[in-house]
């Protein structure tokens, strides 16, 4: 019964962990995820990253990533951009943010804004230099899915 | 007892099938998947493809994709793209287009076209690789992604 209790323990650890999975708080983290498929979910606050106060908080899911590998010149570093239509102040204005992880956990996000119709760029590009868990939060919401639904005090039903 | 040993049976079978779920390695499984309306994931290694060691290695997750039935001029195909503003302040920004066509016989053309923003004027001529599901394109749904570990090579 000891031994079965245990296993049951054991196993419910695992699940919950699996629920209740840790953000992606380092380059290597966020390299394996990438290369095992899964789901991300950025969560940008640019007044923590060095940005003006009262500025919006961010999310963005990337649909597509780049990871670089090291050349002589520039090392390791994975990217990601996002590229939107707004309505800035009434002028169709096209806003870009693009990220570039490094490997030391240092985060560049870059943002340009441009007009719409002729991609001309609007004032100069505002580059925040922060790391990972600063400003910028990760996480996998695919991993949130896999959750086990256990019935209210099962564990403790004698058996 | 009993029904605590099946429950944690029951817990211990989804996650042992959970690890070992088979990625899309063929096109039936492509066009199976995409007609269940599950999400992928495609992981371009595309050293591995183009053949040179300083590649880079691309995720990406389609949000449509486009089912073309066999003609008797054509192989059945299903093909999706991504079109992602490259700026990398010193250069000219500039659009690149991402093309993914999967054929009914495993083969996977990539084609790569860049356009200047501002006109949409094709910059150059296109660069397109054949490869094979599984050869350099890895393709997963999201649910089993996590499990599925992909080496790649240098």
């Amino acid at each position: 019964m000891k031994k079965v209790f245990l296993f049951s323990l054991s196993i419910m650890t695992a699940a919950l962990l699996n629920v209740c999975a840790a953000p992606i708080d380092s380059y290597q983290k966020l390299t394996s995820a990438m290369l095992k498929g899964e789901q991300l979910a950025f969560i940008l606050d640019l007044e923590e990253c060095g940005g003006k106060p009262g500025m919006p908080i961010g999310y963005f899911s990337p649909s597509a990533i780049t990871l670089f590998p090291a050349t002589e010149s520039v090392p390791e570093h994975a990217t990601t951009s996002n590229l939107q239509f707004i309505n800035h102040s009434g002028s169709p204005t096209y806003e870009y943010i693009k990220f570039t992880f490094y490997l030391d956990n240092t985060v560049v996000i870059q943002t340009s804004f441009y007009e719409a119709p002729n991609f001309k760029q609007i004032g100069e590009s505002h580059i925040y230099t922060t790391s990972l868990g600063k400003g910028i939060y990760i996480k996998t919401p695919a991993r949130a899915e896999k959750s086990y639904t256990f019935p209210p005090g099962w564990m403790l039903r004698p058996h | 007892m009993k029904k605590l040993f099946l429950f944690n049976f029951a817990i211990m079978a989804t996650a042992l099938l959970n690890v070992f779920a088979a990625p899309i390695d063929s096109y039936q499984k492509l066009t199976s998947a995409m007609l269940e309306g599950k999400q992928f994931v495609f992981l371009l290694d595309q050293k591995q493809i183009a053949g040179f060691p300083g590649g880079p290695t691309r995720y990406f997750i389609p949000t449509t994709m486009e089912l073309a039935l066999a003609t008797h001029v054509t192989q059945g195909h299903v093909t999706t793209s991504h079109l992602q503003l490259i700026d990398t302040v010193q250069d000219t920004p500039f659009y690149q287009s991402i093309r993914y066509t999967f054929y009914e016989d495993n083969t996977v053309m990539v084609q790569f076209t860049s356009y200047y923003p501002g006109s949409f004027k094709q910059m150059g001529n296109p660069i397109i690789y054949m490869t094979s599901l599984d050869k350099g394109i890895h393709v997963k749904t999201i649910d089993r992604a996590e499990k599925d570990d992909v080496t790649l090579t240098n």
